[in-house]
């Protein structure tokens, strides 16, 4: 295994089988990382599933025994434990937007997010267990009898690499389903799920959740690998994790036959009542939950605070309050512990400069809070947020004041993914025309970034769309 | 020193130029600094209160996206006034007398800065759609003319003459208030003595910043919701309309043109300056025709801007030129910051002019490069032949530079053929993350984006 400085080696996981021949270079991103992985143009016969047929296997194995499986395998997932897991630490603190620390500690608890009761909790909250042990009987009016039971698909997982822990959900999901995956890694996070599977490998290699798991990666584009992989006759689905031109790629082979689940790229914000600034001590409490929706996972996730809306007035005596509210968002996000946050790993260089001219500029437009790796907080003096507010990353929130809520409501959109809110008053008071403006999930002030276990994400059930949803029916007797 | 000769500002020694440099530097800055609020509170950001040595200059650089620093949304609430005392800030030019009442567009507003207060804006779009506008006080037309007109010359060959009598082609239209615009304008006026008829424009309608900036207002509208569609005006989305109609004839017009210079022109001498674009579909065009040597020998073409990331067949620069009927094609390397271009030597490298002070930055620290040998990172520079504007900024774009001899002969800085953007370095591979959000939603909005020519 190369392990130097510059070059670091990505398997090809085919169902059991380790390849590492036929290698290309991939240029990583940031810090000149780059890897090498087997060319997967060559590999497409073994990839693709010969046959259906071949799933019966995974329907023998039974909803305890995977979840037996799943528990042991969480079990070794600990770097400190697994050289693999290891390895795709030591990667990802390259490839990352994530500090070390926070890396550490997502890798240090990855594997018990395979806990049995966490999982059972989510299948049996989404499909329902009994679905996937058997058919399900519903007696209709006319005296149709009709059986429901839900099957695994075969289904290429585009994973994004934000975040390490979008890798081992897709195994659990892939497995409780009894799908087969194929799963495309990110460049910004490569091995992670090579070395999940790797790890699968050595602890269970001929079982058919290790049989039903693939990995590769290939450049998102490339057509050599994607014309012969995404046909109806390979797949049956493909799950994508974010990404626009991945998306917009895809898009492209979609057709009858091929499913797309698309988790589409979503950005996050925050409305905040007037109540905030009801007394000094509720101030700082809402700058300290602020500070977490927007600094955890160093702002890195589609779920992080970006745009903040506050009910703050407008006026000179608003706009005061909501500056001074900002610095202590600031000062709150600077104290986050380095396990949460830690001051921008790479700098988005645009961004960088955006906030620099703002600065250079003066605050009659919008007031800057610090700068640089430490992050920011722009301070709009209308009710406008900044003109790149769609590039917002590094720990950089835009405080937005404004008189009348309905403002931030009206600025919600399609791709607005999870909305913080403060008060919780305000939250069931503006849930349902925040829902009709396009928002997908509404949580308490400094929750944004939780990882609830209702199984909903992006206004979409991917564990139930994962399934194929199939019925046998019994005509009544005549 | 902008009127010297373009072989004898690029022959000059570098310590002498470095001499000039400081002191002229020194005079911009204690001149500009008090009276431009964005360079004092960035001096003061930076702890800069004096330039002892020309490093020292490199903390002034605005950061290309100052010029583009004021909210969209005034646009789109015709607050022309607030945008008009956002762009006093940034120029020496008087803009009290600029008078906003009534206007409605961008359009207008550029007439009234140029009635009222004689400055010029140049605007340029980046990838965001977002209009930047820099502002050419009246001081500084002439210089920029001249500067301008440098550019295009070949360093190692004499001063062209009897340009005045020479037709210049524009594949653009006659009326544009970017740099290509700007320099149409200026040898209208100054060349050709106001005689219209030696500037050969594809178009004689203008090229509406109101358009060129739907894009960047579009998007920004489209990533507010409700809110933000709601403060497009109707008579904005009107004229959309009437342009994407209007680009439907464009595909003929283009054609037109192009039998008018192959047909009219074939022989003469005339001057152009333009992108590989555009020069490549002259020639596909012209290859259509059949015709190929099109031009007089001692014509003079000018490209600028690389070839944009553009993937350009084999042969490209030989092939065009063999085309044109030129032994070369001039090349340079700038930005619409600068009042001109460097121009690119025998030994293929770009030369700054003296009025050029160039720096070369750690993408990651600023910190200025030492000025002696060779180094790869962020492109700056101070033009100090602007009285009217701070002349200093930062580009996004990665160069290699060398301060020292280059092979031509000829003192540095000078910088290597290959230049790109960090945009495009940090976008161009697999990143795939769940946060984002689309920039422009349909081919419309990206057709717009790019058409800043």
């Amino acid at each position: 295994m190369t392990m130097n400085d510059k070059t670091f080696r990505v398997p090809l996981v085919i169902r059991g089988k380790i390849i590492e021949d036929n290698l290309v270079g991939h240029g990583g991103r940031g810090g000149g990382v780059s890897f090498d992985s087997p060319d997967v143009g060559r590999y497409i016969d073994s990839l693709v599933m010969s046959s259906p047929s071949a799933m019966l296997d995974m329907n023998r194995v039974s909803f305890e025994e995977i979840l037996d499986y799943l528990d042991s395998l969480g079990a070794r997932l600990s770097p400190k434990v697994n050289p693999w897991m290891e390895e795709a630490f030591e990667l990802s603190c390259r490839t990352s937007g994530l500090g070390r620390e926070i890396l550490h500690e997502m890798y240090l608890t990855m594997g018990a997010s395979l806990n049995r009761d966490t999982l059972r909790e989510a299948v049996e909250n989404t499909i329902g267990v009994a679905h996937l042990e058997g058919w399900v009987e519903q007696r209709l009016d006319n005296g149709l009898i009709a059986r429901v039971r839900a099957f695994g698909a075969r289904t290429v997982h585009i994973v994004a690499g934000n975040a390490p822990g979008t890798s081992v959900l897709t195994v659990a999901r892939n497995a409780l389903t009894r799908g087969d995956a194929i799963i495309k890694t990110p460049s910004n996070d490569p091995l992670t799920a090579a070395a999940i599977a790797r790890t699968m490998i050595d602890m269970a290699p001929d079982h058919p959740i290790t049989r039903h798991l693939s990995i590769a990666y290939w450049k998102g584009g490339d057509k050599s690998v994607e014309e012969q992989l995404y046909r109806s006759r390979n797949i049956e689905k493909i799950v994508a994790w974010g990404g626009m031109a991945s998306i917009k790629h895809i898009a492209g082979y979609i057709g009858p036959g091929i499913e797309l689940v698309a988790l589409d790229p979503k950005l996050s914000s925050t409305i905040i009542g007037e109540e905030a600034f009801a007394d000094e001590e509720t101030m700082q409490r809402v700058a300290n939950a602020l500070a977490i929706d927007g600094g955890a996972l160093n702002q890195e996730g589609c779920v992080n605070a970006r745009v903040v809306w506050v009910q703050s007035g407008t006026d000179a005596k608003g706009l005061a309050r909501l500056n001074r509210l900002g610095q202590m968002v600031y000062d709150a996000i600077q104290a986050l512990p380095s396990k949460i946050s830690t001051p921008a790993v790479r700098m988005d260089p645009q961004l960088a400069d955006e906030i620099e001219a703002l600065k250079t500029n003066g605050d009659e437009f919008y007031r800057v809070i610090g700068g640089g790796r430490q992050g920011a907080v722009l301070v709009s003096q209308m009710d406008e947020p900044v003109d790149f507010a769609t590039l917002l990353a590094n720990r950089v929130l835009n405080l937005v004041p404004m008189d009348d809520v309905n403002t931030a409501v009206r600025a919600v959109t399609s791709y607005t993914q999870t909305i913080g809110i403060y008060p919780e008053t305000l939250k069931r008071e503006l849930r349902d025309s925040l829902a009709i403006h396009g928002a997908q999930r509404l949580v308490s002030l400094g929750h944004a970034v939780g990882m609830p276990n209702h199984g909903l994400q992006d206004a979409i059930e991917p564990w139930r769309r994962m399934c194929r949803w199939i019925v046998e029916e019994e005509a009544a007797a005549a | 020193m902008v009127w010297q000769s373009a072989n004898d500002s690029l022959a000059m020694d570098s310590k002498d130029v470095a001499a000039i440099q400081l002191a002229a530097v020194r005079k911009r800055f204690a001149h500009m600094r008090e009276k431009l609020p964005p360079l004092a509170r960035l001096a003061e950001e930076n702890g800069v209160d004096d330039i002892v040595e020309l490093n020292d200059a490199a903390k002034l650089l605005f950061k290309h996206s100052v010029y583009k620093s004021y909210p969209v949304s005034l646009i789109e609430k015709s607050r022309f006034d607030r945008l008009t005392t956002w762009l006093g800030n940034l120029t020496m030019a008087d803009l009290s007398k600029v008078n906003t009442d009534g206007i409605e567009s961008v359009d207008d507003w550029l007439d009234a800065l140029l009635r009222d207060a004689n400055v010029r804006i140049i605007h340029t779009t980046g990838t965001s759609g977002k209009l930047s506008f820099l502002p050419r006080g009246p001081l500084d037309a002439a210089q920029q003319v001249r500067s301008g007109r440098l550019s295009q010359e070949v360093p190692g060959q004499p001063e062209p003459r009897g340009l005045e009598n020479v037709p210049t082609i524009v594949v653009g239209q006659r009326y544009m208030f970017n740099g290509y615009g700007a320099n149409i304008e200026a040898m209208v006026q100054n060349l050709y003595g106001g005689d219209e008829s030696k500037m050969l424009t594809m178009g004689d309608g203008r090229l509406s910043a109101d358009v060129l900036s739907l894009a960047g207002r579009l998007a920004a509208a489209d990533n507010k919701g409700d809110l933000g569609r709601s403060q497009i005006s109707p008579a904005i989305l009107s004229r959309l309309d009437q342009f994407v109609e209007a680009q439907k004839s464009a595909p003929e017009r283009r054609a037109k043109f192009f039998d008018m210079l192959f047909d009219k022109l074939r022989g003469q001498r005339v001057m152009m300056a333009g992108n590989w674009s555009m020069y490549l579909e002259m020639m596909e065009a012209g290859r259509e025709r059949g015709v190929t040597g099109v031009f007089s020998p001692d014509s003079h073409f000018l490209c600028a801007g690389g070839t944009k990331g553009a993937v350009m067949p084999d042969n490209y620069r030989a092939d065009i030129a063999a085309f044109l009927g030129v032994p070369i094609i001039a090349e340079s390397y700038g930005m619409s910051e600068m009042s001109g271009l460097m121009p690119k030597c025998e030994a293929g490298k770009y030369h700054a002019f003296p009025w050029m002070l160039l720096f070369l930055l750690d993408p990651e620290t600023g910190e200025p490069a030492p000025r002696e040998g060779t180094h790869t990172g962020r492109f700056g520079v101070i033009d100090l032949s602007y009285q009217q504007r701070w002349g200093g900024v930062l580009s996004g774009d990665e160069v290699t530079m060398t301060f020292g001899k280059c092979a031509c002969g000829r003192d540095g800085p000078f910088i290597d053929e290959d230049v790109r953007r960090y945009s495009e370095k940090e976008g161009g591979d697999d990143k795939i993350t769940c946060a984002g959000a689309p920039q422009a939603h349909d081919n419309a909005l990206e057709f717009l984006a790019n058409l800043d020519s």
